[in-house]
C-alpha cells in the first residue's frame, strides 16, 4: 500500500516526538499507543523495539533507571529506521 | 450511497491508515479522536458500522461501547493493543461483536468490516420470520427477542448465533457452521464462538430464561433449553 510508505516517516517522526516527549508515568500507555501504530505501518524493527520498552515496563523488577535505559535504546532504534526510511 | 463506517481512535496515524484502507474498498468514513465525540459523531452520521479503540483517554472504550449499546445495535469493532484484554473484550459485558489487535494490516480491517456488513444486510434481506422456543420468541424483522415476554437486548452477534440454534432446534450446530453463518469468510480464531456462546448463555440465564447453546463436546452448540 503506497500510503503507507509515504506516512512511514511521520509515523516514526511522530513516534519519536511522543516516547521522547513523555513522564515515566506516561510511557506505559504512550509505549502502548505507539507500538500498535509503528507496527500497522509496517516498521518491524520499530515496532520490536517499542514492544522490548513495553516489555522492560512490565516487569515489576525493573527500576527507574532500566525504563530509561530501555527508552534511550528504543529511540535510537527509532531515529536510526527514520533515518533510513527517509534517505529511501 | 456508501455505507458509512465510523472510526473512533485517539490516535491521527491509526484514524487515518483506517480510513485510506476503507475508502479504497468504497465506504464513507467519519473519524472522531474521542469517546464523546464519537458519541456526538454516532448521533450525526447514523454509521452502519463503528470502530472502537479500547485505550481512549478520559472515557475508555469500554464505557464508549456501553453508551453507545444504550443507544444502538449498529456492530462495533474493537481494536486492541493488548491480548490480555481480548478475552474481556469478546467474552463478557463488553458489547462488541468482534476485534482487531493492533498492530493490524489495512486487509484485515477491511476483510472484518466486509463480513460484519454482509451479515447485516443478509439480516435485512431475510423476509418477516419470527421464531418460538420454550419461552424464547427471536423476531428477525423486528431484530427483537423476547423471554417470556420480556425484551431481552442482544448484541448482533449473539442475535446472529441466536437465530443460528433457533433455526435448527434438534440438532447439533457444528462451530465451523456457527463461524461461517455468523461471522462468514473471516477464517479467525474459533475461540469466539465459544465465548460469544458464553455471553449469550449467561445473558438468557441472567434474565431467568433456560440453559441455551449447550456445547456438545468436539462437536459444536445445540439450542438446548433444558432448564
Amino acid at each position: 500500500m503506497a500510503f503507507i510508505r509515504e506516512r512511514q516517516p511521520e509515523v516514526l517522526a511522530e513516534a519519536v516526538r511522543q516516547l521522547s516527549g513523555c513522564s515515566l508515568q506516561q510511557l506505559p500507555e504512550v509505549a502502548h499507543a505507539v507500538s500498535g501504530n509503528v507496527g500497522s505501518y509496517q516498521l518491524p524493527e520499530a515496532h520490536a523495539a517499542v514492544m522490548e520498552l513495553r516489555r522492560v515496563l512490565g516487569d515489576p523488577a525493573s527500576t527507574a533507571a532500566d525504563v530509561e535505559a530501555a527508552r534511550s535504546l528504543t529511540l535510537s532504534v527509532l531515529r536510526a529506521s527514520e533515518s533510513g526510511s527517509t534517505h529511501e | 450511497m456508501s455505507e458509512t463506517v465510523l472510526v473512533i481512535d485517539d490516535q491521527a496515524d491509526v484514524r487515518q491508515l483506517i480510513g485510506v484502507a476503507l475508502k479504497e474498498a468504497g465506504y464513507r468514513i467519519v473519524e472522531a479522536d474521542s469517546g464523546p465525540t464519537g458519541i456526538d459523531a454516532y448521533h450525526a452520521n447514523a454509521p452502519d458500522l463503528i470502530l472502537l479503540d479500547i485505550g481512549l483517554g478520559s472515557m475508555d472504550g469500554l464505557e464508549v461501547c456501553r453508551q453507545l449499546r444504550a443507544l444502538t445495535t449498529t456492530p462495533i469493532i474493537f481494536l486492541t493493543s493488548r491480548t490480555d484484554e481480548v478475552d474481556e473484550l469478546v467474552g463478557f459485558a463488553a458489547g462488541g461483536d468482534d476485534y482487531i489487535t493492533k498492530p493490524f494490516s489495512p486487509k484485515v480491517v477491511v476483510a472484518r468490516v466486509n463480513s460484519l456488513m454482509r451479515r447485516n444486510q443478509r439480516g435485512d434481506e431475510n423476509s418477516k420470520t419470527v421464531y418460538t422456543a420454550g419461552p424464547i420468541t427471536l423476531d428477525t424483522d423486528a431484530h427483537e427477542v423476547q423471554l417470556d415476554g420480556e425484551p431481552l437486548e442482544l448484541t448482533r452477534t449473539e442475535f446472529d448465533l441466536l437465530l443460528a440454534l433457533m433455526e435448527n432446534p434438534s440438532r447439533v450446530v457444528t462451530r465451523e457452521a456457527l463461524l461461517q453463518r455468523v461471522w462468514g469468510d473471516w477464517y479467525g480464531d474459533s475461540h469466539v464462538v465459544e465465548v460469544h456462546i458464553s455471553r449469550l448463555r449467561n445473558k438468557v440465564k441472567k434474565a431467568g430464561g433456560p440453559s441455551v447453546g449447550v456445547a456438545v463436546r468436539g462437536v459444536g452448540y445445540k439450542l438446548g433449553l433444558d432448564g
